[in-house]
């Protein structure tokens, strides 16, 4: 399998810098993706990747092999990269049969016909499509379309597939399902992924590492569950789950920790938070919905608040309180569900504090 | 969103290695294409008219003779004339049948606009057989059959070019309005409705409005092709009294004078003609034909109710239908079936002996094989340039790919009289070229003509394949000419068949510019009608006339056929 290496990869158009000094190192085998708000440069990036595009600084290794490099002269098509690509539309042929499109990069190898037909065969019974490679393409669902394009992408067994946002199309049942074979097939053949998505959800389920992304630029590569628990900045805590982002002033101030008293919440709320900012100035403050716990009883250092709506999650349950000028969001544990116009105490189990900076962004 | 359409839409980006790069050579290619044959010879007819000592001298010639004037002055009136007809049958009969609840509307819709396809001067043989002064059946009809007093109507009259032009050129107004109708979300009248207007108010308040400004398009896209147009007049127009005169019957005129001065006063005639060409855009653009390819027609419109009004609506549809398309096509099967047109309709005056007689005439086997060999090459020519271009434009990257597309519809939007004066001027001798008096030079012509067609048609395919099909196929491992010729092209199949037919059609029948550069050993079918009808023998024109309505309606046919009824009329 393969590795990939972008190296200062930048893309721009006139002077409007679209991806900009993309460094990434991804290993063979393992699964990652870009994630960010709509227009950020994902799929600009992957693109790149595949040759659709060229970038106009930087380069592009793929299994060792330089396939991108504006300032050297090298650019290698896209044919020539050996690669599977699904695409957000699906892109099969519709003057095609159903197995004559995932036939059809074999075709192009030269594979007889035989051979060829036995291998899409294969293939659509990979993705549970057996004995469909008859069908047209319009006489599929979209889901079995997904699967057919996902079928032609492998089918050569490329070293590196790319998936540009692939399950935005289905309904939210079949996306879950489709996640979980995607993820499954990607470990049986161990092939390298890079996966766009603007889903946050999508990638932390799928994900070995996250990218995320913003503006063309990289903010933070990592786990999902690192991403999550130490955002490097206000973005990316925001991005990735729910997130209650607060105001305050730091009361004191340790190497790894500080005591952040909050503004704009009823109540004398203070909380210590990971993440060092200097004593005496203004930090932002994300406390997660679940890292608030209620303390009955006591009264000194908490939040206090009404509850304004309470939605029953099944195995949670999702409170609005207000406090102040603010609403918080919670996700409390089903069997201690308050009743809507109680007043808690809240105490935040885990928080993590910001320095403002001057805004960037 | 629209960042990411906007984003795709770019394509594969050709390498940025700059004028090396295939992309930029075939756009290079192109352009050069483009220039010789749809610019140079417009470019080269302008600058002629300029020559001399005196830039002026040849304008000055032309203005100080009065014929000239009265020339200008009878395309004005024929062109003004035709377009208020086309106007006063297209708008109602586009709304009837885009609109209403009229039985057979789909149908009626087709065949009205039949005259869209069929050459207008083979509708002006037909009304010869059926208005001329005391022969023509329906004269004798009116004062022999039903003793009317002797009011012989003549087709032979300015007010008979006026009539037919303006039938001919009313599927332009009918097809603006029927698809403007079609464009209306019904909701919109639906919502006047509940608000208490009543169905004629919803048509002036709501309605109307919104069809007017196709409807007037298309007024003037026939307006336009009326002062273009050469057959009507010259088959009606020297007979007449007094005689009709129009531009293109005069520079024709000029031309036949075989002189350098008759030639630099046709010059100086085809500059001032080919102003029309500069309303062509707009007219294009209202009347909403420049979309019109595209082939998606939306359905769901629930249809006026006629009520009572129906049967008298298809009356109506029917009587315009049979009096300004059917009649004169019959007639010409008629009189192309009658052993002697003088004695009268009889069993024993049936006979097929034209038919023999005219098709044994070695000129007239030259005549078919010149106009299906000269109609198929420029429909391969047109759809296999004008592909290109579409798919230059919409995948090249080019930054400069916009100039492509008003140097492609230079020829289409000049009148067919100037754009073979002009190729006259380019291909005879210019650059040590010298068509004359070959099919070459009437290829070209015919080819850069219709170019425009065939290259609307393919860009409206074009456009409905997103790029990532091709670049699936890359990514699978195809290079970009597979990926266009195994991906693209079968996937735009039925675009360029109907593109084919688009300009095979027109150019089987062509006359205009056939007549200004046919020699001895090229004849077509239009040039030799007309010759026939003109000079020797009625009967052989109509056989030649129905030959070329069957090969069109048959072309028009296959092109629905093979396009499910989306393309053709
Ligand atoms: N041809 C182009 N010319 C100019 N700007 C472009 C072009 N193509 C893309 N862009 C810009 O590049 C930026 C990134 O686009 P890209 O498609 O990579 O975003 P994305 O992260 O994939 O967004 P989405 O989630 O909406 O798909 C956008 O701001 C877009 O406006
Ligand atoms: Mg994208």
């Amino acid at each position: 399998m393969s590795t990939l290496e972008l190296r200062a990869l930048g893309r721009s158009y006139g002077t409007h810098a679209v991806v900009t000094g993309f460094d990434q190192k991804i290993a063979s085998g393992e699964f990652v993706s870009f994630l960010g708000p709509s227009g950020c440069g994902k799929t600009t990036t992957l693109r790149m990747i595949a040759g659709l595009d060229e970038p106009t600084s930087g380069e592009v290794e793929i299994g060792g092999r330089l396939v991108s490099a504006p300032a050297r002269g090298v650019f290698v098509a896209p044919e020539e990269r050996r690669l599977g690509m699904v695409f957000q539309s699906y892109a099969l042929w519709p003057h095609m049969t159903v197995g004559e499109n995932v036939g059809y990069p074999l075709k192009l190898r030269g594979v007889s016909r035989q051979e060829r037909d036995a291998a899409a065969a294969r293939m659509l019974e990979l993705v549970h499509l057996g004995g469909l490679g008859g069908r047209q393409p319009h006489q599929l669902s979209g889901g079995q379309q997904q699967r057919v394009a996902l079928a032609r992408a492998l089918v050569m067994e490329p070293e590196v597939l790319l998936l540009d946002e692939p399950l935005s199309n289905l309904d939210a049942q079949l996306r879950e399902e489709l996640r979980f074979e995607i993820k499954d097939l990607q470990r049986r053949l161990g092939v390298t992924v890079v996966f766009v998505t603007h889903d946050q959800s999508e990638a932390m389920a799928m994900s070995d590492r996250i990218i995320v992304m913003r503006e063309g630029r990289i903010r933070q590569v990592g786990p999902p569950a690192e991403l999550y628990d130490h955002p490097a900045d206000l973005f990316v805590a925001g991005f990735l789950g729910l997130a209650n982002v607060l105001e305050g002033v730091v009361e004191s101030s340790g190497s790894e920790s500080c005591r952040v008293r909050l503004s704009g919440l009823a109540g004398q709320p203070v909380v210590d938070c990971r993440g060092t900012v200097a004593t005496g100035s203004r930090a932002d403050i994300v406390i997660r919905p679940e890292h608030f716990e209620v303390a009955p009883g006591e009264t000194t250092g908490l939040v206090s608040g009404k509850v304004t709506r309470v939605t029953f999650l099944g195995d949670r349950v999702d409170c609005r309180v207000a406090s102040g000028g603010a609403e918080l969001r919670l996700a409390l544990a089903a069997g201690s569900a308050p009743c809507l116009g109680d007043t808690l105490a809240l105490r935040a189990r885990d928080a993590v504090a910001f320095a403002q900076g001057p805004r960037n962004g | 969103m629209s960042n990411r359409m906007r984003h795709q839409t770019a394509g594969i980006k050709p390498s940025r290695s700059g004028w090396a790069s295939p992309a930029a050579l075939v756009g290079a290619v192109a352009v050069g294409l483009l220039l010789y044959f749809c610019v140079l010879p417009l470019a080269l007819l302008v600058k002629h008219s300029f020559q001399g000592g005196d830039p002026f001298a040849s304008y000055r010639l032309v203005a100080s003779r009065a014929a000239n004037w009265s020339a200008l002055k009878g395309t004005l009136t024929v062109a003004s004339g035709a377009a208020a007809i086309a106007f006063l049958l297209g708008v109602p009969l586009g709304w009837l049948v885009a609109a209403t609840d009229l039985p057979g509307a789909r149908s009626w819709r087709s065949l009205l606009a039949l005259p869209y396809v069929v050459p207008a001067y083979i509708g002006a043989v037909g009304w010869t057989y059926l208005l001329s002064d005391r022969a023509g059946w329906l004269n004798r009809l009116l004062t022999e059959g039903l003793g009317a007093p002797a009011l012989p109507v003549s087709i032979y009259s300015l007010e008979g070019i006026i009539f037919i032009e303006g039938v001919f050129f009313s599927p332009f107004v009918l097809m603006a309005v029927a698809e403007a109708v079609e464009r209306i979300d019904p909701a919109l009248e639906e919502a006047a409705r509940v608000s208490g207007a009543g169905p004629v108010r919803v048509w002036l308040d709501v309605t109307w409005p919104m069809v007017r400004r196709a409807a007037l398009g298309g007024a003037l896209l026939a307006f336009l092709g009326t002062c273009a147009s050469y057959g009507v007049p010259a088959v009606l127009g020297p007979s007449a009294r007094p005689p009709v005169s129009v531009l293109t019957t005069r520079i024709k005129g000029y031309i036949d004078l075989h002189t350098t001065g008759g030639f630099r006063q046709a010059t100086a005639l085809s500059a001032v003609l080919l102003l029309a060409a500069l309303a062509f855009p707009l007219a294009e653009r209202t009347s909403g034909s420049d979309s019109r390819s595209a082939g998606s027609r939306p359905a769901g419109r629930k249809p006026v109710a006629l009520g009572r009004w129906r049967t008298a609506a298809l009356a109506g549809v029917g009587a315009v239908f049979g009096l300004t398309t059917f009649l004169p096509i019959l007639a010409l099967l008629i009189s192309s079936l009658m052993e002697n047109v003088g004695r009268g309709f009889s069993w024993e005056n049936l006979s097929l002996v034209h038919y023999w007689v005219v098709l044994r005439r070695p000129e007239a086997g030259l005549a078919l094989r010149n106009s299906f060999l000269l109609a198929a090459s420029a429909a391969t020519l047109a759809v296999g340039v004008g592909g290109t271009l579409a798919l230059m434009q919409a995948r090249g990257g080019l930054r400069w790919g916009w100039v492509l597309t008003p140097l492609a519809w230079l020829p289409y939007a000049a009148p067919g009289t100037v754009l073979a004066i002009g190729a006259i001027l380019a291909y005879t001798g210019a650059w040590g070229i010298n068509l004359y008096g070959t099919l070459w030079m009437l290829l070209a012509a015919y080819a850069a003509k219709y170019l425009a067609l065939a290259y609307r048609m393919a860009a409206a395919g074009i456009e409905q394949v997103h790029p990532s099909m091709e670049e699936a196929a890359r990514i699978s491992g195809a290079s970009r000419l597979r990926s266009i010729l195994e991906v693209l092209v079968p996937m735009v199949r039925g675009h360029l068949v109907a593109a084919w037919f688009l300009v095979f059609m027109p150019s089987f029948g062509e006359l205009t510019m056939s007549i200004l550069l046919f020699g001895p050993d090229t004849p077509t079918l239009g040039t030799m009608l007309f010759e026939l009808q003109s000079y020797e023998d009625p009967s052989a024109a109509s056989v030649l006339a129905v030959l070329i309505v069957a090969v069109i309606l048959l072309s028009n046919a296959l092109v629905r056929r093979l396009s499910g009824g989306r393309y053709g009329i």
